[in-house]
């Protein structure tokens, strides 16, 4: 805790009134933030009468779930009326290994050009973390091609590519800023002990990298799971991930405008990164904060 | 007798692990960053226009890329939208870190509440926001009904006010991540200097402002530079809030060159947009990467 | 166990020199600590010895195998780091295990060796628990079980104690003694602190901008240092120097001193036949004197010459009292009496033994010989 208050607190007749005042924004900020979540539960789970009558913020009258059933199997996107079952499983898909392939590439990475310094290893970090900033407008025609040369244009394994590719700068930054807190004489210790490379990540390192495998994972999923530009890019009808599926659905123009089956779409696709983020958020903050290893 | 073995065959294999195992990595980097790009930006300099032409005419495409209007209003708009997400997320931000830092109780759940936001696409931000605005059935509506005839909200139908739309889901999505920087950074100010500073007769306001602040500028840094890469970049809020209309007044580069390269059969002039992005994006990046690589060298 | 030579080893990062071409011979058994202050290049030499880092010039040998491209865990060496380098997510019986583990000792030894070390080291009770729930002192002691568990040609030593406070550093100090003492093992030991220097080596290196100075005994190191930096580098608390005129006295060479404060008295004339040799060719000339402060003692003996002095502070420090002295605006260190006997202040008489003085020459600081 670092706040100035405890050390010099205010008078307390001035005390409650400050008090009061800074509950009210930060209620009046939840309630902002809370906002869109709530109007998008409420928003789902009403009938298309009841949105059009009713307030937008007003409960809805008894949970009818038949929008969100219908969101996942039944809606149609573009000419398939599939609902977003088939789009969420290649979301799915798509993001495990990606996620699995960019983590280990990355810890890897990140651990030989903090552990075994080589010439110039600072330069190829530097040319990484870059990868991090480039506008990814500038990677598209390219790739499109690329993809299309090796034959996996419109397919899962495109994209798996792609986010292994670029969600590899991000993985090495996390794991090269971790790696550079753990003292090098564990490394120069095992080294005289007669471990190797690998031995040494992975009787060593790799078990004092839960904190930051689990901000890898996390960010990783987030950052494939969200995509939407390199999902439309490279991808059409049934290989689209699911926020493609998505968007597809709620701007398709045929048919009347079903606001709760938009809404329930929306909300089934941000369920698993929101789970993940409610059950795993902390780890996150902790491991990117985490720092040095006692030993 | 002095005996001087050779290197073993496996040692010097092992010797050149680290650089063997960065190679992939580095190399896959190399090809589809900096090779695209270089790609990329030959294009930009071609007569491409479905298909991809190899065949340069000089800057041609750069030329009609200024002269067109949706462009300058891209930029514009970027302008409008880069100032103004970043000013309004970092203030709020701030505010709210310095506001979670007064021993607030359920503290932690507040901060999941103002954070949650980071976690789902901007697709979603988008989706949402646009049915509160919705001006028939959204939140327009519900304000009148309370009895303020003449409140306005469907912004993302208004020529004028559709980018003000994008900075106000922009800010809800991020202003908690810039919150959860600074109150990181207020967490690991020095506590001796506060205790100093109060034993000195300062006030807790006096304290923040011309301490705790001021040694934050490192973050208030960072954050700019993060948020404005993140508008630069920004793609998918503008097509699922504003789909960068209405015509095209809400427009940002970053769809330009989508809509030109995919839409429009102009691949040169796409390249040469995302050219320019990617020098607006350097010009923040490298100096700021420079500075934090070197600050950092001797760690 | 085994020997260990270092030829001409020199290290180069880019164009900074880190050692200029090192030297040393080591025999069988022998333990030999490596003193200077950071950046002097000792931790480098002693991680070339290990392996760790590259030599740019020169050779290593163990035993009579130059280990130059040699790797670290072929060497038969181990090392005990200034932080410990304990793996903090193994058991402590596990760090102890590791390095025969990775030698591919079978489980059953591996155990027995543990038990073995861990008996030795008075720590079997710790074999559980990890590297972060124990002390300072136990970090340590684990540190050097893993370097004894593999029981090797030479063991090395960056800086093991630093880290320990003063109390735990003494006992640290003397179990490290009584283990030479029982492997007899070769060991080179780096440290900056010269007491742990004098204490517990057969020879001392003692490094200068990636140069030895000297390379003696403890004992010639303290009573003939090579230069004015070992002089100034050993001894606790160091010595005193003062620029003197070497005059041509009755008996031999001898040099006014003033021993007051303001200089407003008459300066003595100090007896320095006892260097007539060393001072050949003196005569006239400045040189630096070197003068422990316990050659410069309160009471009136035989010794040397007795001379008057003012005292200025006195300083007890339990064992002994000592006094600091103003000479001539420059401040003296010398001995008073044992413990707390006396009250020592005002002018009073002091003994300076000229005869053990220590003589240098200004310009190069080398020892007058």
């Amino acid at each position: 805790m670092s706040d100035a208050a405890r050390y010099s607190a205010p008078r307390p007749w001035s005390a409650l009134i400050m008090r009061l005042l800074l509950w009210f924004v930060l209620i009046v900020f939840a309630i902002w933030f809370l906002l869109p979540a709530y109007v998008v539960v409420g928003t789902s789970l009403k009938d298309l009468d009841e949105i059009r009558g009713g307030s937008l913020l007003a409960l809805p009258h008894e949970l009818n779930f038949s929008a969100w059933r219908h969101a996942w199997s039944e809606a149609c996107i573009g000419v398939e009326c599939t609902g977003l079952k088939p789009y969420f499983w290649n979301s799915v898909s798509m993001a495990l290994p990606g996620v699995v392939v960019s983590t280990l590439l990355g810890a890897l990475t990140g651990y030989a050009l903090t552990k075994w310094k080589f010439k110039g290893a600072n330069l190829v970090f530097a040319l990484i973390l870059f990868g991090c900033f480039v506008p990814f407008q500038v990677v598209i025609l390219p790739m499109a091609q690329t993809l299309g040369k090796l034959g996996i244009t419109n397919t899962v394994y495109g994209l798996i590519l792609v986010h292994s590719v670029y969600g590899l700068a991000f993985t090495t930054l996390f794991f090269r800023n971790y790696y550079v807190t753990i003292p090098d004489e564990l490394v120069r210790a095992a080294t005289i002990d007669g471990a190797g490379f690998f031995t040494i990540f992975r009787r060593i390192i790799l078990p004092l990298s839960p904190p930051i495998i689990v901000v890898s994972v996390i960010w990783q999923f987030t950052q494939i799971w969200n995509d939407f530009l390199f999902g439309a890019s490279f991808t059409t009808g049934g290989a689209q991930p699911i926020t493609v599926a998505m968007n597809n659905l709620v701007n398709t123009t045929t048919g009347v405008k079903q606001y709760n089956v938009d809404m329930a779409a929306a909300l089934i696709t941000a369920a698993p990164t929101l789970l993940v983020y409610i059950f795993a958020g902390r780890y996150f903050v902790r491991g990117l904060t985490a720092g040095s290893v006692k030993g | 007798m002095l005996t001087r073995p050779p290197v073993k065959f496996i040692d010097r294999i092992a010797r050149a692990l680290p650089q063997i195992v960065v190679a992939p990595g580095f190399a896959a980097i190399l090809y589809f960053v900096y090779g695209f790009i270089i790609w990329t930006g030959y294009i930009s300099l071609t007569k491409s226009k479905m298909l991809p032409n190899y065949t340069l005419i000089g800057t041609r495409p750069y030329e009609r890329l200024f002269q067109m209007d949706r462009w300058s209003v891209a930029i514009e708009n970027l302008f409008i939208f880069g100032f103004l997400f970043v000013f309004v997320s970092v203030v709020v931000g701030c505010l709210l870190a310095v506001l979670l830092d007064q021993k607030i109780r359920a503290e932690g759940f507040i901060r999941t509440i103002y954070l949650y936001p980071m976690a789902i696409s901007f697709i979603i931000t988008g989706t949402a926001w646009k049915w509160i605005m919705n001006p028939s059935l959204g939140l327009e509506k519900v304000i009148r009904d309370w009895g303020w005839e003449s409140f306005r909200f469907g912004w993302t139908v208004d020529n004028n006010l559709a980018i003000y739309a994008l900075v106000m889901a922009a800010v809800w999505q991020a202003s908690g991540f810039a919150m959860a920087l600074f109150l990181s950074a207020l967490r690991s100010v020095d506590q001796d200097i506060i205790k100093a500073a109060s034993l000195d007769g300062a006030s807790p306001w006096r304290i923040y402002l011309r301490i705790i602040l001021p040694s934050m500028r490192p973050v208030f840094m960072s954050a700019m530079v993060i948020l404005s890469h993140l508008a630069i970049k920004s793609f998918d809020l503008v097509v699922a809030l504003t789909g960068g209309g209405p015509g095209y007044a809400s427009t940002l580069p970053a769809n330009f060159m989508y809509e030109m390269t995919f839409r429009r059969n102009e691949i040169a002039v796409g390249a040469a947009s995302a050219m320019v992005m990617l020098a607006t994006v350097a010009a923040i990046m490298v100096p700021y990467l420079y500075s934090e690589l070197r600050g950092k060298k001797h760690v | 166990m085994a020997s260990l030579t270092i030829k001409n080893a020199v290290k180069r990062y880019g164009h900074v020199e880190v050692l200029k071409g090192v030297s040393i011979d080591l025999r069988d058994g022998e333990f030999l600590v490596l003193l200077g202050a950071s950046g002097c290049g000792k931790s480098t030499l002693l991680n070339m010895i290990a392996g760790l880092e590259d030599l740019t010039e020169g050779e290593i040998m163990i035993g009579d195998r130059v280990v130059n491209d040699v790797h670290p865990k072929d060497r038969d060496i181990a090392m005990v780091f200034q932080s410990y380098a304990l793996y903090p997510t193994m058991t402590v019986g596990q760090n102890i295990a590791f390095g025969l583990e990775m030698r591919g000792v079978p489980k059953a030894e591996r155990a027995l060796r543990v038990e073995q070390v861990a008996k030795t080291l008075r720590m079997d009770h710790l074999l559980d628990r990890k590297p972060a729930q124990l002390s300072g002192g136990q970090r340590q002691r684990v540190a050097m079980g893993r370097a004894l568990v593999r029981d090797p040609e030479v063991f090395l030593f960056d800086e093991p104690l630093s880290n320990l406070d003063a109390k735990l550093r003494l006992e640290m100090r003397t179990e490290i003694k009584r283990l030479h003492k029982r492997l007899n093992a070769t060991m080179v030991y780096v440290t900056h602190d010269q007491i742990e220097a004098l204490t517990l080596a057969d020879r001392i290196a003692i490094l200068k901008d990636g140069e030895v100075q000297q390379l003696a005994s403890p004992a010639e190191i303290y009573e003939h240092p090579a230069n004015m930096f070992v002089a100034g580098l050993v001894g606790s608390p160091p010595m005193n120097f003062l620029d003197i005129t070497v005059e041509a006295g009755e008996a031999g060479p001898a040099a006014w001193v003033t021993l007051r404060a303001d200089g407003a008295d008459k300066p003595v004339l100090l007896d320095l036949s006892a260097h007539t040799a060393r001072l050949d060719g003196y005569v006239g000339r400045k040189v630096v004197m070197g003068l422990r402060p316990e050659m410069i003692s309160q009471g009136t003996t035989d010794a040397g010459q007795c001379v008057q002095c003012e005292i200025d502070v006195t300083e007890a420090t339990g064992a002994d009292t000592l006094c600091v002295l103003n000479w001539n605006n420059q401040e003296v260190l010398a001995r008073g009496t044992s413990g707390y006997t006396k009250i020592l202040e005002g002018t009073m008489d002091f003994t300076i033994e000229t005869e053990r003085a220590c003589l240098f020459d200004p310009e190069s600081g080398l020892r007058l010989d």
